[in-house]
């Protein structure tokens, strides 16, 4: 026995085990053939499926204050047909 | 290359703003060059921001970094350069939550109006850019890994998926950039040497299992983005060194500690208990109601500052840091923490308070809130006439906006007028021709005028102001607090 574990050690000295990157991708193309997406889904528990839908932005409404209107809109309307200007609310 | 805010990068640039990666557009360029003058630190993260096209609703995220002395300024910090300074930054992402990417049951999200609208804490954007930051600390060995067998494989696990996202950016294939470059370049230098310590034919055998691989995995079908991800995924499980901070404090009773802040951890102590370190939670961000800080009155030590924490329970801690800089860099990090998970339009402690926030905060501004948000607050106050609320844009830096209800017949529409801040910080609405110097005055003035939408007539007349601890995408629901806490607001 001396022997044999003088060989292992010996074995273990010149052939140790290495470490290889393998390891972390098991099943990446076993189970899931390479598709790298699919195969993370289910490693790392369910993923945002698109993080990047987020946040329309609606355009501004335009906007007048009325008192900063240089002359009344209402003065500014020509004269017919007399309801056409009116604001409807 | 030019990449400066303020015209050519030449002698008189005193400070200098560094990124993680380039800009667009400028591919070499990863800084912001500064000439000599006053810098607050938050409109310097807003440049910073910008210049990475990351979005309102992520810089609250970043801070301001300097390696020498690895401090982080807080929001408010003013930088003073005369013509002889020499100050150099880095734009970093500092709040970071665990399990953000993930929308299963170890997640954390941003909370969303109702159940099921929930978003993720970030974009795309910020991920790419945090996935250059932590690989510059982890391949520059800032971040110590534990090194065993299980963490080497790890480490040559995230090398592979470096150089296959290298290779996809440059449109070359993972063997060409292999041969081009030694696999060793996208380890820990601290693996390096371990790797260069082993004997030849040791060496031979990694290098020859790591080719192997790499051209295996170059056959499967994957995106830069995936990559990234899986990236900062075995990162974080990795070493969680990269998303906690550490400082030396002393303390009363114990004498010299460490404490540790993280976002799933809240605030720690690491007390030296029997030669063992023991781990305890000091409190979670939640539970303080206010941080002082004070000046140490022993003499001996005149840069020293006590940080008293005030707690829900009415208890306080008292903690002594070596200078000012680390107990505002500590303050602001909770403080920081405390705005995200707690309540977003609040501070703990006034000398760190972000200058933005005070603004928000005196006209009752709800920070970058999504449409959706706004109207289901307008919706809870029965879209009143005339009651109108302050959001600030989640696309612009500079933009705000005043979104109020209007009846049209018989249906409920809703209007966002903008307002804008120039650079000189006057503020206009859109449509008029007034300028004003605070938010506050804007809405004083308007608050008193008929105002024309379309065809709409309307009045400011009642504002719809944040509540305190509000749930809102403003706000991250962390993963361990996933079960006792609403998952909805409405």
């Amino acid at each position: 026995t001396m022997l044999v574990s003088h060989r292992r050690y010996l074995l273990k000295k010149v052939w140790p085990t290495i470490p290889t990157p393998e390891n972390k991708f098991q099943g990446l193309f076993t189970i899931y053939g390479g598709d790298f997406q699919k195969w993370l889904g289910h490693t790392d528990g369910d993923l945002w499926q698109s993080p990047n839908v987020f946040y329309p932005e609606e355009g501004p409404s335009p906007l007048e204050v009325l008192s900063e209107l240089p002359v009344s809109p209402l003065l500014q309307c020509p004269p017919l047909p007399p309801k056409g200007c009116r604001v409807p609310q | 290359r030019e990449c400066s805010d303020s015209g050519p990068a030449a002698a008189s640039t005193v400070l200098r703003v560094h990124f993680y990666h380039g800009i667009q557009g400028a591919a070499e360029c990863s800084l912001l060059s500064f000439p000599p003058g006053d810098y607050v630190a938050e409109e310097l993260c807003i440049s910073a921001a910008k210049a990475c096209s990351i979005s309102p609703l992520y810089y609250n995220f970043f801070g301001l970094f300097r390696e020498q002395d690895r401090l982080w300024f807080s929001p408010n910090h003013v930088f003073h350069l005369e013509e002889t300074a020499s100050e150099d930054l880095f734009f970093r992402l500092r709040y970071y939550f665990p399990g953000w990417y993930s929308s299963g049951p170890s997640r954390a999200y941003r909370y969303g109006v109702t159940k099921g609208s929930e978003s993720p804490v970030l974009d795309d954007t910020v991920m790419s850019y945090l996935f250059f930051q932590w690989r510059n600390d982890f391949v520059n060995g800032l971040i110590q890994i534990p090194n065993s067998h299980e963490t080497q494989e790890e480490c040559l696990g995230m090398a592979v998926l470096d150089m296959s996202r290298l290779a996809k950016e440059k449109q070359m294939s993972p063997l060409d950039i292999y041969h081009n470059t030694s696999y060793k370049t996208f380890l820990p230098k601290d693996m390096r040497a371990q790797i260069q310590d082993c004997n030849f034919v040791t060496r031979k055998r990694i290098r020859f299992r790591f080719k192997r691989f790499i051209q295996q995995f170059s056959q499967c079908r994957t995106t830069v983005r995936d990559l990234k991800l899986k990236y900062l995924i075995s990162m974080e499980s990795l070493e969680k060194a990269f998303y906690t901070e550490t400082f030396q404090v002393r303390e009363a009773s114990s004498g010299t500690l460490n404490i540790l802040v993280a976002a799933d951890t809240g605030i720690q102590w690491a007390r030296e208990k029997d030669s063992v370190k023991v781990l305890q939670l000091l409190c979670d961000f939640p539970d303080v109601v206010h941080i002082s800080i004070q000046q140490v009155s022993s003499e001996g030590s005149t840069e020293g500052r006590i940080v008293i924490i005030n707690k829900q329970d009415g208890k306080s801690l008292e903690v002594e840091f070596q200078s000012l800089a680390e107990a505002l860099s500590f303050v602001s990090l909770v403080d920081g923490y405390y705005r995200l998970t707690t309540d977003a339009q609040h501070y703990l402690c006034k000398e760190v308070a972000p200058p933005r926030l005070l603004e928000d905060i005196s006209s009752h501004c709800h920070g970058p809130i999504s449409i959706e948000y706004a109207i289901h607050r307008l919706q809870k106050c029965g879209n009143k006439h005339g009651v109108f609320i302050l959001r600030s844009s989640p696309k612009d830096f500079y933009k705000y906006f005043l979104t109020f209800p209007v009846k049209i017949y018989d249906t409920i529409e809703y209007k966002h007028c903008q307002i804008t801040k120039s650079a000189n910080g006057e503020f206009n609405l859109s449509g008029t021709k007034r300028q004003f110097c605070s938010l506050q005055d804007l809405l004083k003035c308007y608050q008193k005028e008929t105002i024309r939408s379309d065809t709409v007539v309307f009045q400011f007349s009642q504002c719809c102001p944040p509540k305190s601890k509000e749930l809102s995408c403003l706000l991250v629901c962390r993963s361990n607090k996933g079960s006792d806490v609403p998952l909805s607001s409405s």
